[in-house]
């Protein structure tokens, strides 16, 4: 492997061994972890060592074994072969219980929160009756939730409010706070900061730090290389189900690492465009926004032009494009096209030409148990059918096309959504909002858990969308990918749009600051 | 550690505020089983003035008490967003065995009580472990569970009869400390629902029907927890078996049939949830008395039993519409479509 | 129950087999143990008296299997089919020239408790089970009190003839089956309406962000449901000349397993039409094995629960992504 930058300092695998040999202890131990699921194989004899004290990485793509070394060190999913030595002693983990009686705490991606239990029910709430003394008493149970939240410095969430009930961004933070709260001797933050604002990425770097410090081992997994870098002393790569090396952060460049992660040298995340952006307003609109919330959002949208929502996390973006696809009660004035009027569902949405790629794949936008055609042509019904009666044919074509022109990796058009990776998943749901000849696509957080080859591929896509005239709205929670992908940015706070600003020379700082400019107002 | 901007307490007043007020809905709509219990009491008195001695109480406790065991047993089954048909199967069984074991004496009776109750806990132990290894739909199998106990009864005994010991119908009928033997039975059971109500058992139950994912990643014994929940549902259904007997006097191997639907129809009225994660055994017992009274109530006003099954379905809808009203109006506020 | 897709142990993929061509197995299987405990019923006199007695379930189920398919279970079949039997036996009397008008107007009936169901379950927001069953405690209520609980008798010869009367040896009630089943496959597995309520079942908001308005499909489900019933109950009352209260009760049971053994999920979003034959079917055996083999209700009982359970388990399909 031709290695890009001699000055590097790369510590292989065998090298941390030797290291080891010379008294420095690895206080995680993976060895030899063997993961199927029928004929996929997810690890492949994965080794992997950890320390105390500092907080190390976890790095690859979606695919590459991240998720399921997470699961297996979390004690949700047995490893098939292998074995694990926490402290110096082998353990074996059947079922997340056991792991957390080890001491190991995660934030999962998917959140382990229970809906409808409150917030400090959640901070306590475990399957063993540790817990049972504070359950009984909710006056005591509320005071300790108040404290723990405030130790931690996390604000704005009520303990008595119904996990159910929050946002995102305070969900992924109740869910954080729960696992430091239980004071781990692992900590694993699996991409816990996806749905964080920047401010707060810096409070959870802090916080996985302190954790470290007394004693623990931190394991941090993130897509976004500059989190990890500011997180983290040292990173191990994996790659199609194994390890392929453990690196010191201070001296290798993001190129080398993505190299590393890929097996081969990647052309840029972003693609080099220009504004396809024209005169004709496709969307307008002024003081709109969900009913339920406060604020009201004023926008204006060209053809061809890529606008982006940025802000804070939990200013209203949301809210907005579900109130924009007519998936909830609306207030304000909006016109498409120049035709004014709300709409009051999606499927009025997907007439007027507007189509939504929402949040969670899995529950809002795939079938995971029906295959790419299906989930497909279920946007598209009328034009793959005549007089109401499918047309095969017209389904197989439209999905064939969809695999070639996004590149979806799928064995074939039949199989299952379920059984795709994260990135392929949001690939089809792109695909399908796109075969409804939409001319204004919104996009929430299309990049959210997806590896950053697919990455590329979607943002090259946006920009193909923005040559042909079609209208993009793209919400992203990660500033970067606004600044480089956008035309301009709507930033928003509580629920109305406070500036808009150009991308050209635009600055991650800049952006910032205007997001919480608007917080003060 | 951050220090709190002063731009965000107001954030957190507001947040508080609204989540206070949010909840006054969501009051309004725990208490409805409960307005709709005083509701009808009220009508009932007002045509038939001595309906609200300890005596006539005592009466309507003992005609409802069967019910309020099954909904109380379909409530935490129905917490884990599960359901139990079985109940229908475990009461005919419950009264069969009662009307075909007990024998004239006390012991004989207590044993064979704990015992039935203990078959009944079987029972639903057996929906728990189907349940998870044959990991199918909790209607399905306890649909079929349902059909296996009926079965069972009918074997033991294939047409209504049996005798229930005349020492254990006198028990029932006696009044220790002024309060029939019924409501002994009623309160007794609501205290022990008090005690229970904010374990760590039914907030694992609780986890696994709001969701089950999470509730297996916060450490929850997923299988065993529904395994107890569904042993729970079985246990009381038999218990009110039981009861039953001695109310009917002997042993019917299909009477438990018409309990099914009626307990879920109680816990409805009780507001839990059909999808699991919230309930109350209290509320649902007040709802299995909404029904119970109804009966009561179609009586005492002149109309005929043939119009008692549109009465019970008028409550029943009435109950329905308040409680779907309820949610509709919340989920308006919220701006939710989908 | 809520439940996050996690691609961990939660979700297995794929079931053994086609759980359709499953329960048809099952269902010849039995058949074939049948035939050899009683040689006679496979024969030329029998084999239409059972199928006939398949047919009711089998059109019952077909109406249950669009409901549940979209994620709605519908019990107050038992009450539409006791409805329709009585309504059209008192409509008809003895008048059989009546039959032409006395059917639709019974079917219309039945779509009317179909769309309060469907109504109650959409714009209402409230749980199928508790619409379905409060729905069906109403009916017979009303029926009681329009009717006054008056025998009826349905003895004219159109509806006979519809339920027994054979052409070239089939009899009324299979043709009738046979027929709906054909239109129920047509619009399940091949039409737009067909892929709106797979979806709607095995993800409602999911069918609502792609543009599919839930309201009329689900409204549409309840209403084909309910007119199914009043068919199975037009022919009921044909068969068996004298309608009684209770003559719809047990197709409660018989439509949801019958849908159930054919391999449905019980949640929606999955399952063939052509699985409620083989459920039908099943099920019918299981109720003539009995007085066979001289088993008593009890063993029934046993006997359903077991086969249930057992094809259930095998043809289940096993990818649980909820």
């Amino acid at each position: 492997m031709h290695v890009e930058n001699p000055t590097a300092q790369q510590l292989a695998v065998g090298d941390f061994a030797s290291r080891t040999l010379e008294g420095q202890r690895s206080d995680l131990v993976v060895e030899a972890a063997v993961k199927r699921y029928g004929a996929t194989v997810a690890l492949d004899g994965a080794d992997f060592r950890a320390t105390s004290g500092e907080v190390h990485g976890l790095l690859g793509e979606n695919g590459a074994g991240k998720s399921t070394l997470i699961k297996i060190l979390s004690g949700a999913v047995s490893p098939d072969s292998g074995r694990i030595e926490l402290f110096g002693r082998e353990v074996r983990f059947r079922r997340p219980i056991d792991a957390q009686r080890a001491g190991v705490r995660t934030v999962f991606q998917e959140l382990s929160l229970v809906p409808d239990l409150t917030v400090a029910e959640n901070l306590v709430f475990s399957g063993t009756d540790a817990s049972t003394g504070l359950l009984r008493r909710p006056r005591r149970l509320r005071r300790h939730a108040v404290k723990v939240l405030d130790s931690l410095g996390v604000e704005g969430i009520d303990p008595d409010a119904l996990a159910g009930d929050l946002s995102l961004q305070q969900r992924q933070r109740l869910e954080i706070a729960k696992a430091v709260t239980a004071e781990p001797r692992v900590l694993i933050l699996d991409e816990a900061t996806s749905a964080l604002a920047a401010t707060e990425v810096a409070w959870l770097t802090q916080l996985a730090r302190d954790v470290a410090a007394q004693g623990a081992v931190v394991l941090f997994i993130s897509h976004r290389l500059p989190e990890v870098r500011a997180a983290c002393t040292c990173a191990t790569i994996l790659r199609n189900g194994s390890a392929v090396g453990t690196y010191d952060l201070g001296g290798i460049g993001d190129d080398l690492i993505i190299q590393q992660m890929l097996g081969r040298k990647m052309e840029r995340l972003f693609p080099d465009r220009e504004s396809q952006a024209r005169e004709r307003v496709v969307l307008e609109t002024r003081g709109f926004g969900p009913v339920s919330t406060s604020g009201g959002a004023d926008l204006v949208l060209h053809e061809g032009e890529i606008l982006g929502i940025g802000g804070l996390q939990g200013q209203g973006q949301a809210g907005l494009l579900l109130a924009l696809y007519g998936a909830v009660r609306a207030k304000g004035d909006i016109e498409v096209e120049g035709r004014p009027g709300r709409l009051h569902s999606p499927a009025q949405a997907l007439a007027a030409g507007v189509a939504l790629v929402p949040e969670d794949r899995g529950t809002q936008g795939l079938l995971l148990n029906k295959s790419l055609k299906e989930n497909i042509a279920l946007g598209i019904l009328q034009q793959v059918s005549r007089y109401g009666v499918m047309r095969r044919d017209a389904e197989a074509d439209v999905a064939r096309r969809a695999i070639a022109s996004l590149q979806i990796r799928a064995s074939s058009p039949r199989q299952l959504a379920g059984q795709l990776s994260g990135g392929n998943q949001q690939k089809v749901l792109l695909a399908k909002m796109m075969a409804t000849e939409a001319r204004v696509l919104l996009l929430h957080d299309p990049t959210r858990g997806v590896d950053i080859g697919t990455k590329a591929e979607i943002f090259q896509t946006m920009d193909e969308l923005s040559k042909r005239g079609i209208s993009i709205v793209f919400f992203s929670s990660d500033a970067e990918e606004l600044i480089h992908v956008c035309d301009r940015v709507a930033v928003m706070s509580h629920g109305s749009v406070v500036e808009t600003l150009e991308t050209a020379g635009l600055t991650e700082e800049r952006l910032l600051r205007a997001a919480v400019r608007g917080e003060g107002k | 550690m951050s220090e709190p901007s002063s731009a965000t307490a107001p954030i957190v007043l507001g947040v508080r505020l609204r989540s206070v007020l949010g909840r006054i809905p969501s009051l309004g709509l725990k208490l409805t089983p409960y307005l709709l219990l005083v509701l009808l009491e009220l009508v009932y008195v007002s045509k038939q003035p001595d309906a609200f001695t300890r005596l006539a109480i005592g009466f309507t406790v003992a005609g409802g008490l069967c019910l309020a065991f099954a909904a109380a047993g379909q409530t935490i089954v129905i917490m884990t967003g599960g359901i139990d048909l079985s109940v229908g199967g475990v009461i005919s069984l419950a009264t069969v065995l009662a009307a075909t074991r007990y024998h004239n004496s006390s012991a004989s009776i207590l044993a064979w009580t704990v015992l039935i109750v203990l078959i009944g806990a079987g029972a639903g132990a057996l929906n728990g472990i189907l349940l998870v290894w044959l990991n199918l739909q909790p209607f399905i199998v306890t649909l079929a569970t349902w059909s296996f106990w009926s079965g069972v009864a009918f074997w033991i005994l294939p047409v209504e009869g049996g005798l229930i010991p005349q020492r254990l119908l006198d028990w029932v009928n006696t009044n220790p400390a002024g309060f029939a033997v019924p409501i002994w039975i009623l309160v007794v059971g609501l205290l022990l629902w008090m005690l229970v109500r904010r374990s760590a058992l039914m907030f694992r139950i609780r986890a696994i029907g709001s969701n089950r994912d999470s509730a297996y990643l916060s450490g929850v014994n997923v299988p065993l927890t529904l395994i107890t929940a569904y042993a729970i549902s079985g246990a009381c259904a038999a218990a009110g078996g039981v009861f039953l007997a001695t109310q009917i006097s002997s042993g019917s191997p299909n009477i438990g049939d018409d309990f099914i639907l009626q307990a879920v129809a109680a816990v409805v009225i009780g507001g839990a949830s059909l999808f699991g994660g919230n309930g109350s055994v209290a509320a649902s017992v007040a709802g299995a008395f909404v029904l119970t009274l109804a009966g009561s109530v179609v009586f005492a006003l002149g109309f005929s039993s043939q119009l008692e099954g549109v009465i019970r379905a008028l409550i029943l809808a009435a109950a329905i519409i308040a409680v779907s009203a309820g949610t509709l109006i919340k989920r308006r506020r919220q701006g939710r479509i989908a | 129950m809520r439940t996050t897709a996690l691609n961990n142990a939660w979700v297995k993929t794929r079931p053994y087999a086609n759980p359709t061509v499953l329960s048809f197995v099952a269902a010849a299987i039995l058949f074939a143990i049948t035939t050899i405990a009683a040689p006679g019923f496979a024969s030329q006199q029998h084999l239409p008296i059972f199928l006939t007695e398949a047919s009711f379930i089998g059109i019952v189920a077909i109406g249950q299997f669009f409901v549940i398919v979209a994620g709605g279970i519908d019990l107050s079949v038992p009450s539409t089919i006791t409805a329709s039997a009585i309504v059209l036996s008192l409509l008809v009397g003895s008048n059989d020239s009546a039959v032409w008008w006395a059917v639709p107007a019974v079917l219309a009936m039945a779509a009317g408790v179909g769309v309060a169901n469907g109504v109650g379950v959409t714009i209402l927001g409230g749980s199928p089970i508790v619409i379905t069953l409060a729905m069906n405690v109403l009916v017979v209520g009303a029926l009681i009190a329009v009717t006054g609980g008056a025998k009826a008798n349905s003895s004219t010869h159109t509806i006979e003839q519809l339920a027994d009367g054979r052409i070239a040896g089939i009899p009324g009630s299979v043709i009738v089956w046979a027929f709906l089943y054909a239109i129920a496959a047509v619009v399940m597995g091949l039409t737009t309406f067909g892929r709106r309520l797979y979806a709607l079942g095995s993800r409602r908001t999911v069918a609502i962000f792609s543009g599919v308005n839930p309201t009329p499909n689900t409204i549409a489900t309840y209403m084909i449901s309910a007119m199914l019933a009043a068919m199975g109950g037009i022919i009921l009352a044909g068969h068996t000349g004298q309608p009684y209260l209770g003559l719809g009760d047990p197709y409660l049971f018989s439509s949801v397993a019958a849908v159930a053994i054919g391999g449905a999920s019980i949640l929606g979003g999955s399952g063939n039409v052509a699985g409620t034959v083989a459920g039908a079917l099943t099920l019918t055996i299981l109720q003539a094995l009995f007085p066979i083999l001289n088993l008593s209700p009890a063993a029934l009982n046993i006997a359903y629960a077991v086969a249930i359970l057992a094809t259930v388990a095998f043809a289940a399909n096993r990818a649980v992504t909820r």
